[in-house]
C-alpha cells in the first residue's frame, strides 16, 4: 500500500492519471512506461487494464455509468463476466439504494456505491483518489475493512489522502508530493506527516450571535419521484457565527444548504433570509460563471483589478489566475469558488463540504477565511463530515436520516 | 427571477416526464409485451388517426401505473405545450388565408397532437436502458452495450446541473441569458469527466446480459392495453 499526500496543487491527481492511464484523455502524456499487473499500459488491451484496475476517481458523481445503483454495479460486473445477484447488494448494505437514480445519490451514496462495487470486482490494483471525502463515520470503518481485507488478498493499494494518519495501521509506503516534485518517498513515517501538518490553527475566537439571519419553519422537502428528504424542519441560521450541519449520508444535508439558500423551494413550510445568500456546491464547477479564476473574479469584484489579486493572495489561487477551471485540481476549483463567493459579499454563505479532500494547510486557510466571514457578521453555514470543520464551528446541526 | 423560474419549470418538467423512473412500473413488462404495445400504437394512430384522442384516458391510466401522477402532470404539461404551439401556429398562419381552420379544427389538433404525443413519451418512458444494452450484447454490438446507460445517466444528471447551475446564477444576480453557457457547458464538463473517469470501463466490451427484474402482472396489463387499443382503432 502506498499513500500519496502533498499539498492542493502538487500533482497527486495527474500522479493518478499517469498510473491509470487517463492522462491522455485530459490532453496530457507521460514520459516512460506504466505497467500494470505486468502489462505496459500503453500496448495492454483494454480488457486486461480493466480487469486489473478499479479507480475510485476525486469527483465520485462522475464516476458511475449506471443511470441506477442496480444498472452501475451490474454493468461493473458483467464487463468483467460476471452476473450481479440481489445477494451482492444485500451483502453490502445497498438493497434499499439498487433501485435509485444514480443522478439522486447524495456524494457520500456515490462513494458507498464505488466502494461497494470495488469490495465485488476483485481487482488486483486500487488507485483510489480521496475516496473517503464524502463518507460518514461508518462507512469511513467499512472502507478501512475493505482495505485490509485487499491487502489480505495481496492487492496493491494506491491511495491520495489529505490524512494519511487515517491509514496508519496499515504502516503504508508514503510518498509526499509537492510542485510535482517528490518531497517524501519511503516507509511510514509519522514524523513527516506531521512536518506537513504543524501550522497550528489560529486561535478559535470567540464569536456570538449578531441575530437571526434565515428562518426554517416547519421545511419539508421531496426531489421528484423521490421520499421526503425533510420533514418538518424547524430551524434558525444566525449571523456572526460558523454553523456546521452533520449527520449520515443521506440524511439531507445538502438538500438542507440548498433549500436554506434559495436553490430549491421547499416542497411546504417558509424559509425567510435578511440579505442575500450563496450556495457554493461540492461540485465548485456549478458554481462558476467565467472560464478563468481571473475573469470569475473580476465579474464578482466588478471589474475591481486590486481586489482580486488580493482575494488571490488571500485564497492562495494567484498562480493559477490563467489557468482554465476545469483543469484545476479540486482543491483549487473550491478555494477560487470561495474566493469569488466572498468578494460578492454576501449576507450568508451556506458552502457544501468547503474542506473536501484538502490537505491541512488549504483546509485551515479556508475554514480561517469561512470564520473571518462569521466575525464580520456573515451567517455562514457549512454541510461537512470533516472533523476539522466541525472543529471550528460554533455550533452543530446534526440530521438523522 | 420571473425567467429563471419559467426556465427551471421548464428543464424540470422535461426531467419528470423523461428521467423521474428507473427500472420500474412498464418497464419490467416483457420486451414482446413492449413491442406488442408500440405496434398497436402505431396501427391506432395511422389507421384511425380521428379517434386517437379517445385512446388519451387509457394511455394517462397507464401512465399513473407505470410512474405516478406526478410523471402523469409532468408528461401532459410537456405534450400540451408542444400540442398547443401546433395548433396555435397553424391557426395563427390560416389567419393569412393561406387556408380555412375554425377554432374547433385548431381544438381537434391539440387533443389529437396531445394524444400522439403523450403516447410517444409513454412508450419512451417503458424502454429500459438495460435492456437495450442486453439487445445490443445479444446482437454482438458489444462494444456499443454500454452507451444506452451512458446516455440514460449522462442526460438526467446534465439537467440536473444545469437547473443548480442556474439557480446558482439567479443568487450570483446574473442574468439568465449569461447563466446560460455556463450552465450548458456545466453538461459537456461533467461528459469529459465522465469519459476520464470510466476510460477503460467505456472502452470494454460486455461479456454477460444484466440481469433484468420482470413483471407478469406489468407484461399483463400492456397486452391488455394494445388489444383494446386495436379494438377502439378498428372499430
Amino acid at each position: 500500500m502506498l499513500v500519496v499526500t502533498g499539498r492542493s496543487g502538487s500533482g497527486k491527481t495527474t500522479l493518478v492519471r499517469a498510473v491509470t492511464g487517463t492522462i491522455s484523455a485530459v490532453g496530457g502524456y507521460i514520459r516512460g512506461a506504466v505497467h500494470l499487473c505486468g502489462r505496459n499500459i500503453a500496448e495492454a488491451r483494454p480488457e486486461d487494464i480493466y480487469s486489473c484496475l478499479m479507480y475510485i476517481p476525486q469527483e465520485p458523481w462522475y464516476a458511475i455509468i449506471g443511470y441506477t445503483v442496480h444498472a452501475e454495479i451490474c454493468h461493473a460486473l458483467a464487463l468483467d463476466g460476471r452476473l450481479c445477484t440481489r445477494a451482492d447488494f444485500a451483502a453490502r448494505g445497498l438493497l434499499h439504494l439498487a433501485n435509485r437514480l444514480a443522478h439522486t445519490l447524495s456524494a457520500g451514496e456515490v462513494q458507498r456505491v464505488l466502494w461497494a462495487e470495488l469490495s465485488l470486482r476483485g481487482a488486483r490494483v486500487l488507485v483510489l483518489d480521496e475516496p473517503l471525502v464524502y463518507l460518514d463515520e461508518a462507512s469511513r470503518t467499512s472502507a478501512k475493512r475493505i482495505v485490509e481485507a485487499a491487502l489480505g488478498e495481496g492487492v496493491a493499494v494506491l491511495l491520495v489522502d489529505h490524512n494519511p494518519l487515517f491509514w496508519e495501521d496499515f504502516e503504508p509506503r508514503l510518498l509526499v508530493l509537492e510542485g510535482g516534485g517528490v518531497l517524501y518517498y519511503g516507509e511510514w513515517s509519522r514524523r513527516v506527516v506531521e512536518e506537513l501538518t504543524n501550522r497550528a490553527p489560529a486561535p478559535r475566537a470567540p464569536r456570538t450571535s449578531r441575530g437571526v439571519y434565515a428562518e426554517l419553519r416547519g421545511v419539508w422537502f421531496k426531489y421528484p419521484g423521490g421520499d421526503y428528504v425533510l420533514r418538518g424542519v424547524d430551524l434558525v441560521f444566525e449571523k456572526g457565527v460558523l454553523t456546521a450541519v452533520t449527520g449520515p449520508n443521506g440524511s439531507g444535508k445538502t438538500t438542507l444548504l440548498k433549500v436554506s439558500s434559495g436553490v430549491l423551494k421547499p416542497s411546504r413550510g417558509l424559509v425567510a433570509r435578511s440579505g442575500p445568500a450563496i450556495y457554493v456546491p461540492e461540485n465548485p464547477l456549478l458554481y462558476f460563471t467565467m472560464p478563468t479564476p481571473r475573469e470569475e473574479l473580476l465579474l464578482a469584484a466588478r471589474g475591481d483589478e486590486s481586489r482580486v489579486l488580493d482575494a488571490a493572495e488571500y485564497f492562495g489561487v494567484k498562480r493559477v489566475l490563467d489557468k482554465p477551471l476545469a483543469r484545476l485540481s479540486s482543491g483549487e476549483r473550491r478555494r477560487v469558488a470561495l474566493a469569488s463567493a466572498y468578494l460578492y459579499d454576501f449576507a450568508g454563505y451556506f458552502v457544501d463540504e468547503p474542506t473536501g479532500g484538502l490537505d491541512y494547510e488549504s483546509a485551515l486557510l479556508v475554514l480561517e477565511v469561512l470564520e473571518a466571514l462569521a466575525e464580520s457578521g456573515k451567517a455562514v453555514v457549512i454541510a461537512t463530515h470533516d472533523e476539522r470543520a466541525v472543529k471550528r464551528a460554533d455550533l452543530r446541526v446534526e440530521l438523522k436520516t | 427571477m420571473c425567467a429563471v423560474g419559467f426556465f427551471t419549470w421548464l428543464v424540470n418538467t422535461v426531467y419528470k416526464s423523461i428521467f423521474l423512473t428507473g427500472d420500474t412500473g412498464l418497464r419490467r413488462a416483457h420486451a414482446a409485451s413492449k413491442i406488442l404495445f408500440t405496434t398497436s400504437l402505431v396501427v391506432a394512430y395511422t389507421v384511425n388517426p380521428e379517434k386517437s384522442p379517445t385512446l388519451l384516458p387509457l394511455l394517462v391510466a397507464l401512465g399513473v401505473l407505470h410512474a405516478g401522477f406526478e410523471w402523469v402532470v409532468a408528461a401532459l404539461t410537456l405534450v400540451s405545450l408542444v400540442s398547443a404551439y401546433l395548433a396555435g401556429s397553424a391557426y395563427l398562419l390560416s389567419l393569412t388565408g393561406l387556408y380555412t381552420m375554425t377554432p374547433l379544427q385548431a381544438l381537434l389538433v391539440v387533443a389529437r397532437a396531445t394524444a400522439v404525443a403523450f403516447g410517444v413519451v409513454l412508450v419512451f418512458n417503458m424502454i429500459s436502458p438495460v435492456e437495450l444494452y442486453n439487445a445490443l450484447h445479444t446482437l454482438g454490438a458489444k462494444h456499443f452495450s454500454s452507451y444506452p446507460l451512458l446516455v440514460w445517466r449522462l442526460m438526467p444528471l446534465g439537467l440536473r446541473n444545469f437547473t443548480d447551475s442556474v439557480a446558482v446564477g439567479y443568487l450570483k444576480r446574473e442574468k439568465i441569458t449569461s447563466r446560460i453557457p455556463p450552465a450548458t457547458a456545466s453538461i459537456i464538463e461533467a461528459g469529459w469527466f465522465i469519459e476520464e473517469y470510466s476510460y477503460w470501463r467505456l472502452r470494454v466490451k460486455s461479456k454477460t446480459q444484466i440481469p433484468l427484474p420482470r413483471s407478469i402482472v406489468h407484461s399483463l396489463v400492456l397486452v391488455a392495453a394494445s388489444l383494446t387499443i386495436l379494438l377502439l382503432a378498428l372499430q
